[in-house]
């Protein structure tokens, strides 16, 4: 039928069938910011659009019904060199991170402002209610708001986006527009999705109905018959290389468990075969008439299934050791189970028992803990368990690859470029220097894009039919078929005297990391590493145990296990100081740790090998306690008007790390143009926080000149040096102390040139504002663009290029405490958060505005994690919630009535300009303060995720 | 997948064209969304048609037990869920309602004929149009119907072609009270409970997740014999309720006992 509308002003003509969507219509006229992040759910926004002036999802619109509507979309508000002011807002106000519902946001503010110029906050809430923000939280939107209105009322922001630091500093510490801001917030290209070659492949994979099965035979005659089928892999037409698909150091503490197709699937999605075809049509319909004959095997779910003697073997293959072999290796071998079961190997010995369904463990301590247990006043043993969480990125996991000029260029949305191609180089069998990785920007990744999760498999097609190919998970699969975070039992033993001294803590861990290894020790290793680290502790022990299940797959999630070990150490805590009779915040203030202390027990807890034992080093941890308990008003009961609402408090002390000291490594190169402008090419990887912003800023202040003077690029595994990544919070303090690092060293080289070209001592020599050198001799001033053109003018001495590279046995770790208030209703059992406080050092925060909307979004997703969010299996291991209505992601509704986010002032001696990392710390605090403080309400201890209505109900002995 | 797409441009022809192998398209937001189980051949669009206005109207409706007539506030099936927010024509309670559904923008796009005819059993509004005693004003090729929400619902199956053109809601003196219960606020529902009292009576509608959505005459009859605590309420509940994801049976039914009672204290009424 033909649809004659108006799409941003302009008239269009379209014809198009009952199927289409307004959403396709619009993607085909090249409204590309119109995205789709939840398969016509009608939830995440993605797809906002206006329609004769009201906002509605363009997915659910169907694109015949238009006819003769006026159309806006997010690109047609503005291009990214003429921003409006509420994107420029948006940008100062920090809410512009991985931006993939940046522009929809836009355009409902603009909307909103529009109709309704002077906006209350309850209006502002209910026109973000329809879209979903997992990044930055939704609370500077309202300052965004505020902003824009106040720069359209008076021409300038009487309100600063966010506090400075760093008085002496120009640029680093102080709120400035993120470098990547415009190009997002207008919804200008960049994404995946909006680099795919036009008439490229398109992949779609077949998954497991199956837990766990054997593979018999599959039949692909029928399907290879469909028009336009260029290819389908399987098992038995794809390379016996085992390998793994965390992206982490090389070599990994993962164990290389999976081969791009298994003979054996181990959960229901996962994968049996993939098809290519010229559209995505075609290759639903092949998929569609694959046979695959299975036979099918007994599953297992939890830890306690996996461990019970005589439980169902996830993995019951051949072992090998890269190195390490204990001596009886082959006879552990002798007992290997049928040839599918495939092998597993290991780079170094994980303490791991395939036998037993143990995929790694650890163990080890300091002092005499059962001493300490028998001499204590009050020893309180509790078991917290945790729940399987999904990331649900707004941009699902993507990937195009294609082959060029004989090399295979891989476009992906990573937060490890140079894994992407280390690994993608084994499945293929491709040297490194054949493979080219392009990371786009990342519309949200939260760990889960740490993972090669579509990559392996995306590039390797390619490589073997050479057509460019396309593939992007569904909204299901992101739930079946990706990485989770672990679901973690943790068992804690503490011990105290009355005066409130912790005198011993034993902490035993059982996680699940579902059918493969990704991040089988590092991740459960967190829940101690960056727990236990808190206590001035004598007598601490820890035993952890990783199993293999059947259900979906585990990986790497923001926080690690921290947010997990943090729940369970200091609910007990505070069940402790409840034994005891102690007051619990003067039990925090008495067994926190401080500047200088030892850190002995970090021997035991290092990536795989033995750790670093080093002193405390900056610490804000007591100053976030102190001030978020005046915040708070702790000690002070609070009374609802309702006697049916109870209304208690709680917080909790977290910490994370900024990086992993001795084994993450950081490159930049920094280039001075023939015009003085710098180009920096920085390994690291943005996955929306702001790093690129980091790393400029810091050339910016180095170089002494302006920030729009340099520009970052980076994740281009071809141009830019190595990086191990975005993940362990190694951007600012790792890439950042690389572009640092780059920097100086272009200084030197500035220096010594001009001193050269002006004929005169080179300590004589310093930089002046905006980009030059002067004379402290002569007064005489060289700008940069002098100094560049005639270095590289054919005489001179070339081209100033210098190399970064950052590599510290040195730890910087954040701290803070996160409080929260919560109103729970005994008779029904609802939970509202109804205040809630997150201060954290993170030394100097290089971009305030953006720090403190990281704490934001993650403090909201842990909100999620602690009372909504769930992964439900059904017996047989299939997700019965895998979409975002029924999975419970927080919206704005869920955000506490107050939220405040606090930024410490600490500097660290380690970090770039004293900065240490922020966003995954910030994921820590909020299960254990909201279980305190229900606990505080009602007087019932909720010890497994997610605290429900339901289970307060039951606490209360009413079901 | 739809083959064709319709746009009607009335009532009239709306009602022609469907069939068995057509389903009418309102909002969208049910017959578009993922997953859903409405799905057909033809798509016959309404979006065109009006029936977007309010206004009152003296009818007379066929109920479960007998007709009834009276005073209505008649709503255009094809008002949104945002433009029954916005205007000061219908009852605080259908805006509460309304509310329910917490994404504004998605209220842009439901209206309330499409959110009874998809008669889902965590529906935002049928718990309370049976509350007030709702009536649906049915096209069914050419000839109109005019029903009580129950018999509606009840006899749903019987009228496969039928049309919603409006709503109407008693023009009475009523209150009318509801709560939703569900995980977050843009979850599907695990329980909706409504009570209204009007004419010294209460009436109690509930949506229950995998259980249904009706009218509880078994509590009605329970709570306007006089005084009765939450744990009766909650017995005397005969829906087949479920442990399912949204929570287990027992927790459905305590809720329902203690909603009861709390909505009874809200709208009024006896002691």
């Amino acid at each position: 039928m033909r649809v004659n509308c108006i799409i941003n002003g302009k008239n269009r003509s379209f014809d198009v069938d009952a199927s289409m969507r307004l959403r396709e219509l619009l993607e085909l006229n090249g409204n590309i910011a119109v995205r789709d992040s939840d398969d016509n759910e009608g939830f995440c926004g993605s797809d906002t659009v206006l329609v004769d002036g009201v906002p509605v999802y363009a997915n659910l619109v169907l694109a015949g019904e238009v006819e003769g509507c006026e159309i806006r979309t997010p690109d047609g508000l503005a291009d990214s060199r003429h921003l409006t002011v509420i994107q420029q807002a948006m940008i100062d106000a920090g809410v512009v991170q991985s931006a993939y519902n940046a522009p929809a946001a836009a355009l409902l503010l603009t909307w909103l402002l529009e109709n309704n110029p002077n906006p209350s906050k309850e209006e502002i809430k209910d026109a973000l209610s329809g879209i979903f923000i997992r990044d930055a939280g939704y609370e500077h939107y309202y300052l965004a708001v505020k902003l824009a209105r106040e720069k359209m009322e008076s021409g300038e922001y009487k309100t600063a986006p966010a506090p400075s630091f760093r008085e002496n500093l120009k640029i680093v510490g102080k709120p400035a527009s993120k470098i990547d801001g415009p190009q997002l917030v207008a919804g200008e290209k960049a994404f995946v999705e909006d680099f795919v070659d036009p008439h490229s492949c398109y992949m779609v994979v077949l998954r497991s109905p199956h837990a766990s099965a054997y593979i018999n035979s599959i039949d692909t005659s029928e399907a290879e018959k469909v028009e336009g089928v260029v290819k389908i892999l399987t098992a038995y037409n794809t390379p016996d290389t085992h390998y793994m698909q965390a992206g982490q150091g090389n070599p990994e503490p993962s164990p290389h468990d999976r081969r791009l197709f298994n003979l054996k699937v181990r959960h229901v999605g996962d994968r049996v075969a993939a098809v290519i075809a010229e559209t995505k049509e075609a290759a639903e319909q092949a998929r569609d008439l694959i046979k695959v004959s299975y036979e099918v095997l007994p599953a297992v779910f939890t830890v306690e299934e996996a461990m019970a003697e005589g439980a169902p073997l996830v993995h019951n293959g051949i072992v090998e050791y890269r190195s390490g072999a204990p001596a009886d290796l082959d006879e552990y071998n002798s007992k290997a189970g049928d040839p599918r079961e495939g092998k597993v190997i290991y780079q170094f010995p994980l303490h791991a028992d395939i036998h037993k369904n143990i995929a790694a463990s650890n163990k080890g301590g300091i002092g005499d803990i059962e001493k300490a247990f028998r001499e204590a006043d009050a020893v309180v043993e509790r078991t917290y368990q945790t729940s399987q969480i999904q990331h649900t990125p707004l941009e699902p996991h993507v990937c195009f690859a294609k082959m060029e000029a004989g090399r295979l260029v891989v476009v992906a949305s990573t937060q490890v470029p140079y894994h992407v191609r280390r690994i993608v180089g084994w499945v293929t069998g491709l040297p490194e220097n054949k493979i080219h990785v392009i990371k786009t920007r990342v519309g949200g990744g939260y760990g889960s894009k740490q993972d090669i999760l579509v990559e392996d498999l995306v590039g390797y097609a390619s490589y073997v039919t050479g057509k460019p190919i396309y593939y992007r998970n569904t909204r299901e699969e992101e739930f079946i078929a990706n990485s989770t975070r672990h679901p973690m039992r943790v068992h804690v033993k503490m011990s105290g005297k009355k005066d409130g001294t912790i005198t011993g803590i034993f902490m035993e861990v059982c996680a699940n990391t579902g059918p493969y290894g990704n991040h089988c020790l590092t991740v459960p290793m967190n829940s101690c590493s960056k727990t236990l680290p808190l206590f001035k502790c004598e007598n601490m022990y820890y035993d952890l145990k990783v199993y293999y299940t059947n259900t979906p797959p585990a990986g790497a999630y923001q926080g690690y296990g921290t947010p997990k070990g943090t729940y369970g150490l200091m609910m007990a805590m505070a069940e402790l100081s409840e034994a005891l009779g102690c007051d619990y915040k003067e039990m925090v203030l008495k067994n926190h740790v401080e500047e200088g202390y030892m850190l002995e027990i970090l021997k035991g807890l290092g990536e795989g090998r033995e750790g670093n034992v080093v002193p405390v080093g900056s610490c804000g941890l007591r100053e976030a306690v102190l001030k978020g308990c005046d915040m708070i008003q702790w000690g002070k009961k609070e009374v609802s008007d309702d006697p049916d609402w109870k209304i208690g408090k709680g917080f909790a002390m977290i910490m994370q790390g900024s990086g992993l000291p001795g084994l993450d490594h950081s490159e930049a190169i920094a280039k001075l143009e023939t015009d003085g402008t710098v180009i920096l090419n920085s390994g690291g990887a943005d996955l929306g926080t702001g790093l690129d912003t980091i790393s400029a800023k810091i050339c910016s202040e180095v170089l002494c000149m302006p920030l729009e003077k340099i520009t970052v690029v980076s994740g281009d595994t071809d141009s830019c040096a190595f990086d191990t990544g975005a993940y362990a919070s190694s951007g600012t303090f790792f890439s950042g102390n690389a572009s640092l690092e780059a920097a100086k060293l272009l200084k030197s080289m500035i220096l010594k040139e001009a001193a050269f070209q002006l004929g005169e001592k080179e300590e004589d020599m310093f930089l002046v504002e905006p980009g030059a050198v002067k004379s402290k001799a002569t007064g005489k001033v060289l700008t940069y663009a002098e100094l560049s053109h005639t270095a590289c003018s054919g005489t001179g001495h070339g081209q100033m290029i210098a190399h970064g590279n950052f590599v510290t046995a040195a730890s910087s770790v954040p701290y803070g405490a996160h409080f929260a208030q919560v109103a729970v209703n005994v008779r029904t059992g609802e939970i509202k958060v109804q205040k809630f406080y997150a201060l954290q050092d993170a030394g100097t925060p290089i971009n305030p505005e953006i720090a403190l909307c990281q704490m934001y979004g993650a403090v909201m997703k842990s909100i999620g994690h602690s009372l909504y969010e769930d992964m439900k299996l059904d017996k047989n291991g299939k997700c019965i919630n895998a979409n975002m209505t029924d999975y419970g992601v927080p919206m704005i509704t869920e955000a506490p009535e107050d939220f405040k986010s606090v930024l410490i002032d600490v500097n660290d001696d380690y970090g770039p300009f004293g900065a240490k990392s922020i966003s995954e710390i910030a994921c820590n605090g909020a299960a254990p303060a909201i279980g305190m403080a229900i606990h505080d309400a009602c007087g019932v201890w909720l010890r497994d995720w997610p605290m429900t209505p339901e289970k307060i109900l039951k606490g209360l002995g009413k079901i | 997948m739809a083959e064709k797409l319709i746009i009607a441009q009335s009532i009239e022809e709306a009602v022609s064209l469907k069939d068995s192998s057509s389903i009418f398209l309102a909002g969208g937001t049910e017959v578009n969304r993922l997953d859903s189980p409405c799905q057909a051949e033809v798509l016959v669009s309404i979006g065109r048609i009006g029936m977007d206005l309010i206004d009152e109207t003296d009818a007379e409706i066929d109920c479960l037990k007998g007709k009834k007539k009276g005073r209505f506030i008649r709503v255009g099936a094809m008002c949104t869920f945002q433009e029954l927010v916005d205007s000061f024509s219908v009852p605080d309670y259908l805006r509460e309602a309304c509310l329910f559904m917490s994404s504004r923008t998605k209220r842009n796009m439901a209206t309330i004929g499409g959110n009874i005819a998809s008669a889902r059993d965590d529906s935002y509004l049928l718990s309370t149009l049976i509350a007030c005693g709702a009536a649906v004003e049915l096209n069914c090729k050419g000839k109109k119907h005019v029903y009580g929400v129950c018999r509606y619902l009840k006899e749903k199956k019987n009228y496969p072609d039928s049309l919603i053109t409006a709503v109407l809601l008693p023009k009475k003196e009523m209150t009318v009270a509801s709560k939703r219960y569900a995980n977050t606020a843009s979850s599907h529902a695990a329980v909706t409970v409504s009570v209204s009292y009007s004419d010294g009576k209460y009436r109690v509608g509930a949506a229950v997740k995998n259980a249904g959505v009706r009218r509880l005459v078994e509590v009605e009859d329970l709570i306007n014999a006089g005084p009765v605590s939450d744990e009766e309420i909650s017995k005397a509940v005969k829906l087949d309720l479920t442990d399912d994801m949204f929570g287990s049976a027992k927790y459905k039914r305590y809720l329902l006992g203690v909603t009861v009672t709390d909505l009874m204290k809200k709208v009024g009424g006896k002691k």
